[in-house]
């Protein structure tokens, strides 16, 4: 496919060391966290870089997405602090939780608490100028683990998507039309089609008869069917809520600003595509198979 | 001449036996085909079509693939179509040799053939599509059915799942004219859907297709396999009918849900158990939605009727409800069974083959005493060849079922 760049792959290492140092916070039951809104970019898999918005945890340097995924423990509290750097009003909710209804204007700061009572996963957005500004990239997942929880791996899709018209729109200073949203850019992470296999935490590896858990956040405007080639997996919780009994599925809707939690015990060895079913969503500028892919790589 | 006979039934046993442990089907792909709409549009398709080599142009969607829990499949594939292809079996959870991903398999190139196996491990519906360059493959026609019975092939959802009288198998999908016309060069970065299509068909081919039209005489039970094969979710709506979706891609549900407002998405498939409450006519309604803001893109509706005796006229009393053995059996030209019955009533009768395929349906007034004769012959009159058969009857809530011998 593409070599990634010498800056690209320093930032995926950056993102893994920013991970393990916040893993070291975890046993706080109150995490805090700064995020800077700022003017980011999107590297693409035709080796585009697209203007979006961000949330930075730097106040200065390039700022890409994806958006950091943000780890918690059941029962922590999180303490964000949202500094706008942005000349345009913005704010931070988190899908299904109390704790923020204020935007923040430009050049000031505020904090917003929230708490997790239950493991799963959220997604974090900016709910002013709804849905623009989620649109524009402000969206993140939240991982809310519970460490009596027996897996073997655990993993995580943030699944995405972007309208290259919006961002050109925003990056001239012009105003969107939210009536008309044609995205043309998909990605898993803040990566696309075979680009996927780099990241670690989009990538479902392990053996036949693991326990592994899919953490699945829609950051996206437009819903995603994700079909599993391969296997069926147990559908455990979604949208904030556990079902007494999972589902079991090779398909599963993930609606705008929807949340999954997965778990796949597989009983072959393999390597299998897991990929929107919406299949123009498989696409990057109009490119099959670059867009919204990621693959399962099981070991006997 | 017994002895013969006898010698006859243990070979038709075995033979029945070991056809549930192998089903092979021939399947062609092809770029020839084409459709017009009742709106006079004209569209170019590739897709499917059963049996081996030849002319012929594909169907779309391509025949439904039928086998049992427990079977093995074999889909001897042939490719006669200037492009490469492949088959995903959809939802079987398949070994990766045979997944029919290029990039994690291979291809097969113009004129080229390979066999499909896989096992079908659980009984549901599903799929198959070509896994080429999918994003316009599928939108050409490159799809069909594949529904999975119980391992005794009988009608039931799966094996200790809910009964049910007939199916219907109904795919959704859309054809964005500009794509269709343009094929592989299309522009994939706008998806305009033009028209909206259940089984291949718009929504006034629909009305008049057997196959996709819902007939339900009384208290008859459709068994509606719901697949989508197209890129926007499509909600159903089943205004006036009883219907209850009890399995999704393969596996039962949990417990059953209501099928009012079912949103089935993009390569989920959900099996929905259809029932009329009254006579009437009434409309099974698809919507197919828009992915950003949830609008209506486009509508499709399929006649219900429900005929026959209300399903309310239920006798409350079916506890003595008896039917006797087939006499004689085996048998050659006519068979019968006499009814207990603790009143007099409408009884539904099903003729299965072997295969668990429905082969004669019809409802007939009983009384206690009374005997259902059956002349080994289709509802269209036609002979069936020798072999087993199962006949089911119902009254009301109850259910027998006796197996016959038939020797020509």
């Amino acid at each position: 496919m593409k070599h990634h760049s010498f800056a690209r792959q320093i930032f995926l290492w950056l993102g893994l060391l920013m991970l393990f140092s916040m893993e070291s916070r975890l046993m706080a039951s109150t995490v805090s966290l700064d995020l800077y809104v700022r003017d980011g970019l999107l590297e693409t898999v035709d080796e585009r870089s697209l203007p979006v918005l961000c949330f930075s945890l730097n106040e200065f340097g390039q700022a890409n997405l994806p958006n950091t995924e943000i780890r918690l423990q059941v029962g922590d509290d999180l303490q964000v602090t949202l500094h706008n750097q942005d000349g345009s009003h913005h704010g931070f909710e988190v899908v299904g939780r109390d704790g923020a209804d204020s935007s923040v204007a430009p050049g000031e700061s505020e904090t917003f608490t929230f708490s997790f009572p239950d493991a799963g996963c959220w997604l974090y957005r900016d709910p002013v100028a709804a849905p623009v500004n989620q649109g524009l990239g402000l969206a993140g997942p939240i991982v809310v683990v519970d460490p009596s929880s027996e897996h073997d791996a655990e993993f995580l899709w943030l699944l995405d998507e972007f309208s290259e018209d919006w961002l050109m729109t925003h990056d001239s200073g012009g105003s969107i039309d939210a009536t008309s949203y044609l995205p043309s850019y998909f990605t898993v992470n803040g990566l696309s089609g075979t680009d996927t296999l780099v990241d670690a935490r989009a990538t479902i590896t392990g053996q036949v008869g693991d326990n592994l858990l899919i953490h699945a956040v829609n950051g996206g405007l437009r819903l995603h069917s994700i079909h599993f080639h391969g296997y069926h997996v147990d559908v455990l919780w979604r949208d904030g809520t556990a079902l007494p009994v999972p589902w079991v599925k090779d398909t599963v809707a993930i609606p705008a600003g929807g949340t999954a939690l997965f778990r796949l015990v597989p009983h072959q060895e393999g390597l299998y595509p897991i990929h929107d079913h919406v299949v123009q969503s498989v696409t990057a500028n109009g490119v099959y198979p670059l867009g919204m892919i990621v693959f399962a790589d099981i070991q006997p | 001449m017994q002895r013969f006979n006898y010698m006859i039934i243990v070979l038709l046993l075995y033979v029945g036996f070991t056809s549930a442990a192998e089903v092979h089907v021939d399947l062609t792909s092809r770029m020839n085909g084409f459709h017009t709409f009742s709106d006079g549009t004209t569209v170019e398709l590739w897709g499917f079509r059963g049996g081996g080599g030849g002319g012929g142009v594909p169907q779309v969607p391509g025949p439904i693939i039928t086998a049992n829990e427990g079977d093995r499949v074999f889909i001897h594939f042939q490719n006669l179509s200037p492009m490469p292809h492949t088959i995903h079996p959809h939802g079987l959870d398949v070994d990766q040799q045979n997944d029919g991903v290029p990039q994690t398999s291979f291809e097969i190139p113009m004129m080229g053939s390979y066999t499909y196996e896989f096992d079908a491990s659980h009984a549901g519906s599903y799929a198959y599509h070509c896994h080429v360059n999918t994003v316009i493959h599928l939108q050409m026609g490159m799809y069909g059915a594949i529904n999975i019975l119980p391992p005794d092939g009988s009608n039931h959802a799966w094996d200790g799942g809910p009964a049910f009288d007939f199916e219907r198998t109904w795919i959704s999908a859309e054809i964005d004219l500009a794509w269709n016309q343009l094929g592989e060069n299309a522009d994939f970065t706008i998806y305009d859907p033009d028209l909206f299509i259940l089984n291949g068909k718009d929504g006034p081919q629909a009305a008049t297709d057997p196959y996709t039209r819902v007939d339900l005489v009384s208290d008859d039970t459709a068994l509606l396999r719901l697949g989508n094969m197209g890129y926007l979710p499509v909600r159903y709506l089943f205004a006036g009918l009883h219907a209850q979706a009890v399995a999704s891609d393969g596996r039962p549900l949990p417990e059953p849900i209501s099928a009012q407002d079912l949103v089935v998405a993009p390569g989920e498939r959900y099996d929905v158990m259809l029932r009329g409450q009254t006579n009437g006519n009434f409309l099974a309604e698809l919507e197919y939605l828009d992915l950003y803001d949830g609008s209506v893109l486009g509508q499709l509706v399929v006649p219900v009727s429900v005929s026959g005796d209300p399903t309310d006229s239920w006798p409350q009393d079916n506890s003595g409800f008896q039917v006797s053995v087939p006499s004689p059996s085996p048998f050659h030209d006519r068979v019968s069974f006499v009814m207990g019955m603790p009143t007099t009533g409408p009884v539904g009768v099903w003729v299965h083959d072997v295969r668990g395929r429905l082969v004669k349906h019809e409802r007939i007034h009983m009384s206690d005493g009374s005997s259902y004769f059956w002349d080994g012959r289709d509802e269209r009159g036609s002979k069936l060849a020798s072999g087993v058969y199962h006949v089911r009857f119902r009254f009301g809530e109850s259910v027998k079922s006796q197996k016959v011998t038939m020797i020509r």
